[in-house]
């Protein structure tokens, strides 16, 4: 698998700047392969956008409140209308998207490196392999969201401890794809060759083993950003989340919910961004995943 | 076929024992005095002390454990302490509607994953495969959350088509009962739609590869026959993997789906627990959703042997 796996990774991690410096031509080819893929990447890097931007989109403090204009319809002057303190919907939605992202990114790249170093352990030494493990199978066999809610309610809610909850319930997952690999990985000739040429062990998983269970890892890792943002947006949502005076897209739809039958606008607006953007990590991950898998890629 | 059900139930002993540490050590591992985080921000010294107690916090942790494992197995699950209830008597009141909730969620999305994900395998690329597909990223995109208030706002609200909210137990009509469960059901079987239409796709596609299925067509087999009596036998195996599986998302999915319509379930007792950081409710039910899962996948393991009779048990 690690050859064919290194050459669709390589492709793939070439194909865009290939396609750039070969351009006109191949841009589209790109587009008409992986329609959804490149949609999802606009999407996301739209969603980033607009995090980064976000003080300079038209919009006002989110926690500006303004008494005499409470709940107002959506209107030119308030785009997606104000909430029950008169809050202006449309600044703390679009503020909302750096709460989410940043959430996202750092759970899936904190899951991804402590569940890295787990599996590649776990893999090649034998003798912690079994406890490691059965701690992993332990906390994947409890639903994600219970644990993350357990955890929750013995932390004071915050966006460090939401992203504390929450790698710790996807740790596991990423560990256990990375013992996979490795495991198929340590039985490879060129491994053999370097363990038996002498190359010590950090070595051997630093140079040989980490590059080939890369691919598998990034895929991963995309799935888990999305994971993250509904999970957070779940916690807040049951208010074991981020505190209420962190617009995040949960939260704003937790504040809105007793109102939702008049005034809808106050839950679908930060409902339809958090899709959007899970949406579009989605969509790309399930193009990285037909690009780096082999398999599929024959297809 | 006994023995290998004897071995499993052991099998799962020391898995639900690891996922009863790990609750359980959570409470001492937290950072700072969980005590007087769980006794709120206005609670007196004495408020505080006695929290602890009730949790044990004042002992070793060892001894405390063992005690409660052995509480555990004689079915005390610890008391409530806001409601001072015993949790064992709060779940007995709450999960009726769980597990109908559940129940439709699952039905709706067997009915239809299934025999929508066998027919889209016939046309790889097609019409009714692109579809299906792209309707299924939606569908595990989409937060609980929004598609319940969607259907909520559309089909109940907007036309009063029917009923907005609630919960009405099946001795009081079940076409009541029926009509209350609909869009919580259809709102909670998104992802898990999406996992089963997926993964019953690609079985699919894997067993329509294979020389048997080209045979049955040269012999003439129709369409319908070879694609649901060939060939999904060979992928039922995947699927059913993938049916137990799945019911994480529906537990998951259960505590906000609960909430959006107010069903009396085990989800919102969670949801409520949380709010009163309940901390014995929320450990029971951590321990009870594990527990379900788990026997849920052992059951599924021994339909293996119903659907695939190579697979000796």
């Amino acid at each position: 698998m690690s050859a064919a796996g290194d050459a669709a990774g390589d492709a793939a991690a070439l194909a865009l700047p290939a396609a750039v410096a070969r351009a006109p031509r191949r841009l589209p080819r790109v587009l008409r392969r992986h329609p959804g893929a490149c949609l999802g990447g606009l999407l996301l890097l739209a969603m980033l956008g607009v995090a980064i931007a976000a003080p300079w989109l038209g919009t006002i403090d989110p926690a500006t409140l303004l008494p005499r204009a409470r709940l107002r319809d959506p209107s030119a002057q308030y785009w997606f209308g104000t909430d029950m303190m008169g809050r202006d919907l449309y600044s703390r939605v679009i503020y909302g998207a750096r709460v989410s992202l940043l959430i996202g990114f750092t759970v899936a790249g904190l899951s991804c490196l402590l569940g890295m170093a787990i599996g590649l352990v776990s893999g090649f030494l034998r003798g912690v392999d079994g406890v490691l493990m059965r701690v992993m199978d332990g906390i994947m066999a409890i639903p994600s969201i219970l644990l993350a809610i357990a955890l929750m309610a013995l932390l004071r809610g915050s966006v460090v401890t939401v992203i504390i909850a929450l790698t710790v319930v996807d740790v596991p997952r990423v560990a256990r794809l990375v013992r996979g690999v490795t495991l198929s990985l340590r039985e490879e000739v060129f491994v053999q060759a370097a363990i038996a040429a002498g190359t010590r062990t950090p070595m051997i998983i630093l140079r040989h083993i980490l590059p080939n269970a890369l691919p598998p890892i990034i895929v991963q890792a995309t799935y888990l950003l999305g994971s993250a943002m509904l999970a957070e947006a779940t916690l807040s949502f049951i208010g074991a989340g981020t505190p209420p005076t962190v617009p995040s897209w949960g939260n704003i739809v937790a504040e809105g919910r007793t109102l939702w039958q008049v005034k809808p606008h106050l839950i679908f607006f930060p409902a339809i961004f958090l899709s959007l953007a899970v949406l579009a990590v989605n969509l790309l991950g399930d193009g990285l995943r037909d690009a780096l898998d082999p398999r599929e890629a024959e297809r | 076929m006994l023995l290998y059900l004897l071995r499993r139930l052991l099998a799962a002993v020391p898995v639900i024992a690891i996922v009863a540490f790990v609750v359980f050590s959570l409470l001492h591992l937290a950072p700072g005095d969980p005590a007087a985080m769980i006794a709120g921000d206005h609670a007196t010294p004495e408020e505080v002390a006695m929290v602890r107690e009730t949790l044990g916090l004042d002992r070793a942790f060892l001894p405390r454990f063992l005690d409660w494992l052995g509480q555990l197995a004689q079915g005390d699950l610890g008391t409530s302490i806001f409601t001072s209830l015993p949790v064992s008597t709060m779940i007995g009141q709450r999960i009726g509607p769980t597990l109908a909730l559940m129940t439709v969620a699952l039905a709706i999305t067997l009915s239809l994953s299934i025999p929508l994900s066998v027919l889209s395998a016939r046309r790889p690329g097609g019409l009714l495969d692109r579809v299906l597909m792209g309707f299924a990223v939606l569908s595990y995109s989409l937060p609980v959350f929004l598609t319940g208030y969607l259907l909520a706002y559309f089909v109940s609200l907007k036309t009063g088509l029917l009923p907005v909210q609630g919960y009405v137990p099946p001795e009081e009509g079940l076409g009541l009962f029926l009509a209350h469960l609909l869009l919580p059901g259809l709102a909670l079987s998104g992802a898990y739609f999406a996992l089963i239409a997926r993964t019953g796709r690609a079985a699919m596609l894997e067993v329509l590869r294979q020389d048997y299925i080209r045979t049955g067509r040269a012999k003439g087999l129709g369409a319908v026959p070879l694609l649901f009596h060939h060939a999904l036998k060979n992928a039922a195996i995947p699927i059913a993997t993938v049916v137990g599986m799945g019911v994480a998302s529906l537990i998951s999915g259960a505590v906000v789906t609960e909430s959006i319509f107010t069903i009396p379930g085990l989800g919102r007792l969670t949801a409520e627990a949380v709010l009163r950081r309940d901390y014995p409710v929320i450990q029971a039910m951590v321990l009870l959703f594990s527990v379900i899962y788990l026997v849920v996948n052992l059951v599924v393991d021994l339909v293996y042997g119903l659907l695939d009779p190579r697979i000796r048990l």
